[in-house]
């Protein structure tokens, strides 16, 4: 009886090894990608201002907190009166400039978004960028979806799902294989494969609950259209206010934004509004999105609907009274990217971020020196690594490159390409592998 | 309680010492977004985590059982106390 318990026991080790072993093989060059793109996406809005600052000579002379932008903005609407969506964002210190999201029409039927610069000591326009084209833009694109618009979210939130598998297994067979060895010593005076299992086992021990929770959550987050659309689930915040007037005559209406800003310090106090979007189809308001600070919530989720005639209330979300499902939901980005504790909070994501990269690497080195080992394979482990790593480094540079320099379309062509053909390649070969394998197999079964 | 050697202690290394380093994990995203979100009011919920965070760390330094359990323990009741 002890010994049956004892086979069932090795027998889920064993499974539990080679779910880690293979999940770890074929998503490991996702992983290591999704690493290091993560890290650099944890300071988007630092490098973004840093860009805008230093790129576009784009700075805010205003005294104090309070920015001044409704002659620009005004003129924006009537320069571009085609416009299909304008935002205002305020900054989050005062010598940075204030920013207008422009969607307006392009000449081929599509839409092209604009970021345009604005001094709010002036009022005064001072530059402006195609948003798409921006390193920004390229950060956030590259790591949410590959770059690929056909389904790279989705392959993304399975690199996450995959992650988590190797957490967990990885957790499981944790015991197993460090037998006597004690946390943290690693064995330098051993060989190569020894030494980089120690640094494996150590590194992913050490960092297993940061990686499990970037995990899960990147599989929500990168799955969410499907499982949202296969549960029916609607964003909480989602609210349309009714049509009451022509949508010319309400992209006409002038808001005052003091009086608006007033409003909303008075009906929404802890809000600190970020994000101004008056009304283009004839609803009559005007939707001011913002942060409550010390809250742990993905950004600009608090919302505040106020009627561009009296700037009265006409929808409140506010996340610190809605129910659990509406928290949890908006838990995941913030938990994902780390932007609720300041600079030092994301270089610590960025370092346990880069620890998943840093396990690719290693997992795959362990793999090649045994296959080395082996004798199954000749080629030169390290060699194989850097070509994977060269080459890893490569696509993402490229894709940076055409974004920056050509343009969105392009660059998300060019890596849909791409990454849909390796995609199809490494399933066609872990077909063909496990038809080899099983006709091997059978054929020495028949000797 | 399985011995394997002389001052190994399986049950701490398989299982305490992973436990306490999740924990640790937990405790320092918690801890830095204390710090810079905190105000004055919560001097004593500061203090409180920074305890924790000390004692889970020195915990895997010597690697005590019972010095493990309580400082795992104890950032429990903290996160506890907090979400109540």
């Amino acid at each position: 009886m002890a010994k049956r318990v004892g086979n069932t026991e090795s027998n889920g080790k064993k499974l539990f090894w080679r779910l880690h072993h293979w999940v770890g093989l074929y998503t490991g060059v996702l992983i290591g990608i999704l690493s290091l793109t993560g890290a650099a996406a944890v300071f988007i809005p630092e490098i973004d201002r840093l860009i805008v600052k230093h790129r576009y000579d784009a700075a805010s002379t205003a005294p104090a907190s309070i920015h001044r932008f409704a002659l620009s903005v005004d003129s924006l609407a009537r320069k571009y009166p085609d416009y299909r969506s304008l935002a205002v964002i305020l900054p989050e210190h005062r010598e940075e400039a204030v920013r207008v999201d422009l969607i307006r029409p392009s000449q081929d039927g599509a839409f092209t978004r604009y970021d345009v610069f604005i001094d709010g000591g002036k009022d005064r326009i001072i530059g402006q960028r195609d948003h798409q084209n921006s390193l920004a833009n390229f950060l956030r694109q590259i790591h949410v979806r590959l770059y690929d618009g056909y389904w790279g979210r989705q392959l993304v939130g399975i690199g996450g799902l995959a992650l988590a598998v190797v957490a967990i297994t990885g957790l499981l067979i944790y015991g197993n294989f460090m037998k006597k060895q004690t946390w943290p010593r690693i064995r330098k005076n051993a060989a190569t494969r020894v030494v980089m299992a120690d640094w494996h086992k150590l590194i992913g021990i050490s960092a297993m609950a940061f990686n499990l929770v970037i995990a899960l959550t990147g599989a929500w987050l990168g799955l969410q259209p499907w499982i949202m659309r296969w549960f029916d689930i609607q964003v909480p915040n989602a609210f349309k206010p009714p049509i009451v007037m022509d949508a010319e005559k309400d992209k006409a209406m002038q808001v005052h934004w003091i009086e608006l800003l007033k409003a909303s310090e008075r009906e929404f106090p802890e809000l600190q509004p970020r994000y101004l979007v008056p009304s283009a189809n004839g609803s009559g308001t005007v939707t001011v999105r913002g942060n409550i600070p010390g809250l742990v919530y993905e950004r600009d989720i608090n919302i505040l609907v106020l009627s561009k005639i009296d700037y009265s209330t006409i929808f409140k979300y506010d996340i610190r009274e809605q129910p659990f499902g509406h928290r949890f939901y908006f838990v995941q980005e913030a938990l994902h990217f780390g932007d609720f504790g300041g600079l030092a909070l994301k270089a610590l994501y960025a370092l346990l971020g880069l620890t998943s990269g840093f396990l690719s690497i290693s997992g795959f080195a362990i793999f090649l020196f045994r296959k080395r080992k082996k004798k199954i394979d000749g080629a030169t482990p390290w060699k194989t690594i850097f070509v994977y790593s060269v080459l890893t480094l490569l696509f993402l540079t490229v894709i940076a490159f055409i974004s920056l320099f050509i343009g969105y379309a392009q660059a998300s062509f060019a890596a849909g390409i791409i990454v849909n053909g390796l995609l199809m390649a490494l399933i066609g070969f872990a077909i063909v592998r496990y038809l080899v394998n099983r006709r091997r197999k059978s054929s020495q079964a028949a000797q | 309680m399985k011995r394997r050697s002389k001052g190994y202690d399986m049950f701490t290394e398989h299982y305490l010492v992973p436990a306490a380093l999740s924990l640790l994990n937990i405790n320092v995203v918690h801890l830095i977004q204390a710090y810079v979100n905190g105000n004055d009011n919560d001097s004593a919920y500061l203090a409180a985590l920074t305890i924790a965070f000390i004692a889970l760390s020195s915990a895997l330094l010597f690697k005590n059982q019972l010095y493990l359990w309580s400082a795992m323990a104890y950032y429990g009741l903290i996160v506890f106390v907090y979400l109540l």
